[in-house]
């Protein structure tokens, strides 16, 4: 399925299949090691529109909703 | 020799610096920028060198201002060798900088900090296979227990006075072939203008680079054609864009290295952190807690400053009557003398009480690992007036003090967020501007007026917030935040920062105070107090409707906030101010010294946070907020 990161449910993985919104979020999110086709789980979901929490690459990275909404994923469906 | 130590935010970078800071005879800031970036001059095994401390940066493409200057170091200045500090527990991550720093062609040495994490997270690092992969030393340390600290230097001094470079890494095929037309047609004219290497130039370039852009459209812009071109043909060939193309190649080349070099076994415990984090990144619970360690802070900083701070000033009042004893009260020696220790107190009964426990308090906490936690639970709330999460720490103890709390103000990577966050800080009122809402509000009008009237505070600042937002966009796309895992704080480096930090209210607020103190004596003694209370006349009284005489009390509520109701009641000529005041005036009184201009230590620390001018607008600002707020309220009682 496909979505953006902020609607991924609690404790779902998914991969990373785009990044919206132009070259200065793509190196943001590229410095601290998410591009295209990088696995995440998600941690914890916004809570009253806070942010998202996500694991990658051994480590936890909080994102902005706006920013979520900027990144398009594939939800793995077998977890 | 200049050596510059880079990382990614959080990768220990400080802590090493901090290691080496013993041998250090001269720290300087660099001048003229807002970024504290330091250096300091280091002699270790009868070499010398300058160490620069340069801000953390995630990547070399980067359209943040921050990590702009780090980038402009390296290429203008050129350092002769560079310290990569990697945190060996997110190394795959680490590589893509390394990657783009060794395209510098400067000397490289690697830093494999947090060894120990990388460990209890179940990476085991070949050290020998990175070594030999990247072409440069890699020396595995535990920067803040002082682990491997020394052989790093040997090894980076070594390095330095051999020159040797580190291997550069082929990207594909195609990706290549791009790269080294853009090289070739550069030649050697405009890289050297640059003083940059072709390579590093080509692949920037391809990257969409603005900045280096603007830089090639100058000194040779027929070439801007061909990088066009070359981008076109990356893309199409790719399906995405050129700058994604090249980033891509990075991060796999950086996965490749990892899989190499590195084996992560498999943990059977839940680690610690997450187990921790269920409580403290709660959606209820987290919130609950947070409050907890916000009120406990907060009253920390509050309580303890007020027991140390009254026999403190007691014991500077006695020796203040000691010298009115010995010298003549009329003397202008005495006055000076006064002056002077107006000042010289002023300071201490800031910086001990105050200063120390907040500092305390916000270094732990900023070393166990928690603000960022904070933050990610504030962030929602914040975002109503365009601030991100971090800012709700100087928030919160600005009601203690506001010095120290714009001090806290630079655990935001953004200028922007730190100029908005600090000038809104100064309208909070801090304990002693607390007394003049006790003292005369809660005390003649009732304690509803005064809680009124901080309710009516937060009101301000939040649409305060909203102007200064609206003024400055937040150009960020929202908040990113890394959550680093809990660390145990170690002594000498909570000692160490708190000192770094103590030291600049020091040097550059205390004089400040000192001199304005003096100046202010001077004034009584020439008997400027009348003039001054004539030429505010039309604004105190005319536009205020307030007793003439409060003109001087507002000017030296400027030196110190506790001396407001002090003066007031020295220039009103009692202490029972419902017999001179009515409750209009005070009320508007009130108001007015709750926003007006921030204290001389205040305007100190804002000198040095955000510049001469950034203190200047809060100046204005919060004087011509308390204009209006001061109006607003006897147009309030007018209509009444």
């Amino acid at each position: 399925m496909i979505t953006t990161l902020e609607k991924v449910r609690e404790g779902m993985s998914a991969v990373v299949k785009q990044i919206h919104g132009g070259h200065e979020i793509r190196q943001r999110l590229g410095g601290l090691g998410i591009h295209e086709d990088d696995h995440v789980k998600v941690l914890r979901t916004g809570f009253l529109g806070g942010p998202v929490l996500i694991g990658i690459h051994g480590t936890q990275v909080g994102i902005g909703q706006g920013m979520a909404a900027k990144i398009e994923v594939e939800v793995d469906e077998g977890k | 020799m200049r050596i510059a130590l880079v990382g990614q935010p959080n990768c220990g970078k400080s802590a090493l610096f901090n290691c080496v800071a013993g041998y250090k005879t001269i720290v300087s800031n660099f001048p003229g920028t807002t970024v504290d970036f330091v250096a300091s001059q280091v002699h270790l095994n009868g070499d010398g060198f300058t160490l620069v401390d340069l801000p953390g940066i995630y990547s070399l493409s980067t359209t943040e201002r921050e990590e702009m200057l780090a980038r402009r170091y390296l290429i203008q200045e050129r350092p002769d060798l560079v310290i990569n500090i990697m945190d060996a527990s997110v190394l795959s991550r680490s590589l893509e900088l390394t990657l783009e720093l060794l395209e510098l062609g400067i000397p490289l040495v690697i830093c494999l900090n947090m060894i120990d994490e990388a460990d209890k997270k179940g990476v085991e690092i070949d050290v020998g296979h990175l070594s030999q992969d990247l072409g440069v030393p890699v020396i595995p340390t535990i920067a803040n227990r002082g682990q491997g600290v020394p052989e790093l230097f040997q090894s980076a001094v070594e390095t330095a006075k051999s020159g040797k470079r580190g291997k550069i890494h082929s990207l594909s095929l195609d990706v290549e072939r791009a790269v080294s037309e853009l090289a070739d047609l550069f030649g050697s004219p405009t890289t050297t203008t640059l003083g940059l290497p072709q390579r590093f130039l080509a692949i920037k370039l391809l990257e969409e680079d603005e900045e280096l852009e603007r830089a090639v459209k100058e000194i040779n812009p027929a070439a801007m054609g061909h990088v066009e071109r070359l981008r076109r043909v990356l893309s199409e060939c790719h399906g995405r864009p050129s700058d994604v193309v090249v980033s891509s190649e990075r991060h796999s080349l950086a996965m490749n290295l990892f899989e190499h070099v590195a084996k992560v076994k498999p943990r059977a415990s839940k680690p610690f952190r997450d187990q921790v984090d269920k409580v403290l990144m709660h959606p209820y619970l987290g919130y609950v807690f947070l409050a907890g360690v916000l009120f406990s802070f907060f009253w920390l900083v509050f309580s303890m400053g007020k027991h140390i701070e009254e026999p403190l000033l007691a014991l500077f009042e006695q020796f203040a009557a000691y010298l009115g004893a010995h010298l003549s009260k009329e003397s202008l020696l005495f006055t000076v003398a006064n002056g002077l220790i107006q000042g010289l107190s002023g300071g201490i009964g800031i910086v001990l009480p105050y200063l120390m426990p907040f500092l305390l308090g916000l270094t732990l906490l900023e070393d166990i690992g928690y603000l960022p936690r904070a933050a990610f639970l504030m962030d929602s709330i914040m975002h109503t007036i365009g601030l991100h999460g971090k800012s709700i720490i100087p928030f919160v103890l600005s009601y203690g003090c506001n010095v120290p709390a714009i001090m806290g103000v630079r655990i935001m990577e953004r200028s922007r967020d730190r100029f908005i966050t600090a000038v809104l800080v100064t309208l909070i009122p801090c304990a002693a501007r607390s007394t003049v809402i006790f003292a005369l509000v809660a005390f003649y009008l009732g304690p509803l007026r005064a809680l009124l009237l901080y309710v009516l505070n937060v009101v301000v600042i939040a649409a305060a917030g909203k102007i200064l937002t609206r003024f400055m966009p937040d150009a960020s796309s929202g908040m990113i935040l890394e959550m680093p895992s809990y660390k145990l704080p170690q002594f000498s480096t909570v000692i160490q920062k708190i000192w770094f930090r103590l030291r600049e209210f020091i040097f550059i607020a205390w004089p400040i105070l000192i001199v304005g103190s003096v100046i202010l004596s001077l004034l009584e003694y020439f008997h400027l107090a009348d003039r001054i209370n004539g030429i505010l006349s039309p604004f105190t009284g005319g536009l205020l409707g307030l007793p003439l005489a409060v003109g001087i009390t507002l000017i030296f509520g400027i030196l110190r906030k506790e001396l407001t109701i002090i003066m007031l009641v020295q220039a009103l000529g009692t202490s029972n101010f419902a017999a001179v005041m009515t409750g209009e005036q005070m009320m508007v009184f009130t108001v007015f010294s709750l926003f007006y201009i921030p204290c001389l230590a205040t305007l100190g620390i804002l000198r040095s946070t955000i510049g001469n001018r950034g203190m200047l607008f809060a100046l204005f600002f919060n004087t011509a907020i308390g204009t209006v707020m001061a109006l607003a309220i006897r147009a309030f009682y007018w209509l009444d």
